[in-house]
């Protein structure tokens, strides 16, 4: 928005004091500013005075803006300088056509109007120049019919009244003040010609065949300029300044078309009106699409700016290549109302109306049958797995390997054995049998083992050479599921280190094996009361994170485990103030019934014990998974079940639960074992599976 | 017989027990009853366990210390708990990284340094005191790591799914594999069946612990011995 003080329109150099101003100035204004490379107006009263104060950087305008505002202005500000000297030259020498475009002179000659006998002698002069610019054509392109109508803004009809400008006698100027004190573009032209011999001959010479860019059919001031600049270009127009008359420069300056045709790019100045508002004047009324013309006049575009004439070029005739319309996707296009033939605006018709669905009835419904016609299933892809050659020939031996195995049919109709909850009463009270008749029947005698396996031994040697001085860590990891059978495993073990009187703290990395341990150990305790107090028996509580909390307490057992279940601090007292690492143990046991938790005790703790020893308790159901460990020398010993509870007891001399439950433990894994035996002997005669319906089918 | 605590205990561990034992008969509520309180009790043991033993010791004493890298954790956790909601679940994907990453790390780390490579140490360690041996026992040794290198040997080649494509359009594996696949899978069977020896061995130890306190809480009940 322009500002509140300024007197021209920032965007369409319209005046906005224009009733405070004379009316030809302010016709003047506007198309000064239609000119580019004008002349500066100078004085005090001129319009341009206001709008350099509209144009001042304070307007809450952009910063980039601005900027370029300010820029303008002192460029506006040098080329008034460099033209004030000349000015008054130019006024009395240059014609008077171009004397409208210079305010002052303007002002010293407002709203002159010669007679008629005044303007004749210059169309007289212009036929002149006519003739020779006429000469200059190879051929007649360019035709008045059609210039007619290139008119400039507001010139659409012929004007009534003449401006005074086209009657006024042209003077010709002098070629060597418009070399001095003319404007760039006049500077070009004069002293261009000086290298074209030719045009000392007093003729222009026409190089290129197509003259109709030269010149065009109407001119304006704006359009000679440009046609003067095209002219100074090399290899087109070559005429030589010596051989240019002044008179010769004024023809060739002034409009192409004498008389009418000749007024007709002047009649646009007449049309501005200042009694008038001058916008409505000046920015045309929306017209039709086949009447909008261009905001500017064609002809004062410059060559590579005008749309191509096929009449004036000939070499362009061919039709230029119209830009394809948009194309909307089919369903869009199918969906369109026009494109169905419907009437964009709103009908009444009977077909606008849905007989059918829940928009029955309604006025204005889309045609719902008729869409669906265009509606098309959305593509889908196949869920098929691809997979590679080589996969398919490991799918193929997979399928091979699992056919050579025998299964039984799963899909074999169960057949409901009402008699087998017979069998299980009988294996049952066969088993409790040979449980309880030991218990209650002491004196039955079992069979002691007179060989202890390797583990059990390594594990009574490790014990046995442990310091009395350091601690021994003892990691609980167990649940209540098997603590019946863990409780007797380690029952010995830890029986064997409170007999020599070691420290022991443990932990665990589940939630109940710390109260486990400590729940069994209760009997022992009473044993051995030294125990009762925190100097030989602490309790670390729960060590969490799982395989990443045995690697923390590896790396540093301090900072991992810095408090015991009581929230105390677990390293400052004796004898555990010793320990600094996890190496600084006497031994690490670990008791579990898994054997992926003693393999991760294994895999991320042993590497940081260095030489201190690791023994494990666990279930005789991991046992098996747990030996190869053994052998390769990465734990020194581990206890698995009774049976290695018993050795240890045996190598200890201490019996307790493992050997007094012993005969009952032996019957049982007899009966057991027998049962196993008659079971399979029973099966493999009486059971007969149908080989085409209790195995696999093998393809 | 007086009553205390530890009596209460011997009850419900007696009628506990005896619930479980009722399975003899199939599911049944009793042992519905049992396993349920089982699974309860536990979970609340384990959160009381890590209110106590967890967040007190390891985040709120160290806050109240004044240790600011407590706060790590305490932001970690935090952003965990977003997981709760739909919403903010993406907030929790950075400590979830950082476990699954970590645990990953730890794990096959872990596997290769205690497991694979040490086994495999191990393996070839087998003739090692052959060296030393006397001649009589050179040979036993030899034959028991002979023994052991077969079986581990074939134990693996058991698991080699490497095969060629016949004329039948079938894939075999050659006569060489299918050999020591053969002697593996009788080496798997033994593995096996005794990890199921163990597990007989197991059960029958827990049958006789429970046994045995069956049968000393019915002597303590009726105070007899």
């Amino acid at each position: 928005m322009n500002d509140a003080n300024a007197k021209r329109c920032w965007y369409c150099q319209a005046d906005l004091t224009r009733q405070d101003a004379p009316a030809e100035n302010d016709s003047q204004d506007w198309l000064n500013n239609l000119r580019d490379n004008s002349p500066a107006p100078q004085g005090d009263d001129q319009p341009e005075e206001p709008a350099n104060s509209s144009e001042s950087p304070n307007e809450e305008v952009p910063a980039w803006l601005a900027r370029i505002r300010t820029r303008e202005q002192s460029e506006r500000a040098a080329s008034e300088d460099a033209l004030s000297a000349s000015s008054e030259e130019l006024s009395s020498e240059i014609p008077d056509w171009l004397n409208e475009f210079n305010p002052d002179q303007e002002k010293e000659k407002p709203n002159e109007i010669l007679p008629a006998s005044a303007s004749a002698q210059p169309e007289n002069e212009d036929d002149d120049w006519l003739k020779k610019l006429e000469s200059w054509q190879s051929e007649p392109t360019s035709s008045p019919e059609k210039t007619s109508t290139d008119v400039t803004v507001g010139s659409r009809e012929k004007p009534a009244e003449k401006n005074p400008i086209e009657d006024e006698a042209v003077t010709p100027p002098d070629s060597a003040l418009i070399k001095d004190s003319a404007p760039e573009w006049l500077q070009a032209f004069v002293q261009e010609p000086k290298s074209t011999p030719a045009a000392q001959q007093g003729n222009l010479s026409v190089q290129q065949p197509s003259t109709s860019a030269f010149l065009p059919a109407e001119r304006t001031p704006k359009n000679e300029e440009d046609s003067l600049l095209r002219d100074s270009e090399p290899g087109q127009i070559s005429p030589t300044a010596e051989s240019i008359e002044s008179s010769e420069l004024d023809t060739a300056l002034a409009p192409s078309q004498p008389g009418e045709e000749n007024e007709t790019w002047l009649s646009s100045y007449k049309k501005i009106h200042p009694d008038k508002d001058i916008k409505e004047q000046v920015i045309p009324a929306p017209v039709d699409q086949d009447q909008t013309k261009a905001p500017f006049n064609e002809n004062s575009l410059m060559d590579w700016m005008k749309p191509i004439d096929p009449v004036t070029n000939p070499s362009q005739k061919e039709p230029v290549p119209q830009l394809e319309p948009a194309a909307l996707p089919a369903w869009l296009q199918a969906l369109s109302l026009k494109h169905n033939g419907k009437a964009s605006a709103p009908s009444h018709s009977s077909s606008d109306f849905s007989d059918f669905g829940p928009l029955a009835g309604i006025e204005g419904t889309l045609p719902g049958e008729e869409l669906n016609q265009f509606y098309k299933r959305p593509q889908t892809f196949s869920g098929l797995l691809k997979t590679t050659e080589s996969q398919q020939v490991r799918s193929k031996l997979l399928k091979n390997i699992a056919d050579q195995t025998h299964w039984e049919d799963e899909n074999l109709e169960e057949k409901p054995h009402s008699h087998i909850w017979i069998f299980r009463l009988i294996v049952t009270v066969l088993m409790l049998a040979a449980v309880f008749i030991p218990l209650l029947f002491t004196q039955i005698s079992s069979i002691a083992p007179s060989l202890y396996p390797d583990e059990v031994v390594q594990t009574f040697n490790t014990v046995n050479a442990l310091s009395g001085g350091k601690p021994v860590l003892i990691a609980a990891d167990f649940d209540g599921s098997l603590f019946g059978e863990l409780n007797w495993s380690y029952q010995p073990l830890l029986a064997h280190l409170m007999e020599r009187n070691i420290p022991i703290a443990f932990l665990s990395t589940n939630s109940e094996g710390t109260t486990l341990l400590n729940q069994s150990a209760s009997t022992l305790i009473k044993q051995y009361p030294a125990y009762a107090s925190s100097d030989k028996w602490m309790n670390l509580g729960y060590l969490a994170g799982g395989s990443i909390g045995l690697q923390g307490l590896a790396q540093n057992i301090q900072t991992t485990m810095p408090l015991n279940s009581a929230l105390q601090s677990a390293w400052l007292s004796k004898p555990f103030d010793t320990v600094k690492r996890i190496s600084d143990f006497g031994a690490l046991i670990v008791i579990t019934e898994n054997a992926d938790t003693g393999k991760y005790w294994i895999e991320q703790v042993k590497p940081s014990l260095g030489t201190t020893p690791m023994l494990v308790v666990i279930s005789a159901q991991s046992a098996p998974l747990l030996q190869p460990y053994y052998a390769s020398g990465q734990i020194s010993g581990y206890l698995s079940g009774l049976n290695s509870a018993v050795a240890y007891e045996a190598l200890t001399k201490t019996p307790q639960n493992a050997t007094a439950h012993l005969s009952s433990f032996q019957i049982t894994m007899v009966l057991a074992i027998m049962l196993v035996l008659i079971g399979g002997i029973v099966s493999l005669i009486f059971y007969h599976p149908q080989p085409g319906k209790k195995k696999r089918v093998n393809s | 017989m007086t009553l205390n605590t530890e009596l209460i205990w011997t009850v419900v561990s007696f009628v506990l027990t005896l619930c479980i034992f009722s399975y003899l008969f199939g599911d049944n509520p009793l042992f519905r009853f049992a396993t349920g309180l089982l699974i309860g009790v536990s979970a609340g043991y384990f959160a009381v366990i890590i209110i106590y033993q967890v967040l007190l010791p390891r985040l709120v004493v160290p806050l109240l210390q004044g240790s600011f890298p407590a706060l790590i954790p305490l932001f970690l956790s935090g952003l965990l708990l977003t997981k709760l909601s739909p919403r903010l679940a993406k907030l929790g994907n950075l400590p979830m990284a950082y476990l699954v990453g970590v645990g990953a790390a730890i794990a096959i780390g872990g596997s290769l340094l205690g497991t694979l490579f040490t086994q495999v140490e191990g393996a070839i360690n087998i003739f090692a005191p052959v060296a030393s041996a006397g001649m009589s026992q050179k040979w036993i040794l030899i034959l028991e790591g002979g023994f052991l290198l077969l079986g581990t040997i074939a134990a693996l080649v058991y698991f080699n799914f490497g095969g060629k494509e016949d004329k039948g359009n079938s894939v075999q594996r050659s006569p060489m594999v299918r050999f020591f696949s053969a002697i593996g899978q009788l080496f798997i069977a033994i593995t096996l069946g005794a990890v199921f020896a163990g597990v007989m061995t197991s059960t029958i130890t827990a049958l006789i612990e429970r046994s045995n306190f069956l049968l000393i809480a019915i002597k303590t009940f009726f105070g007899i011995g």
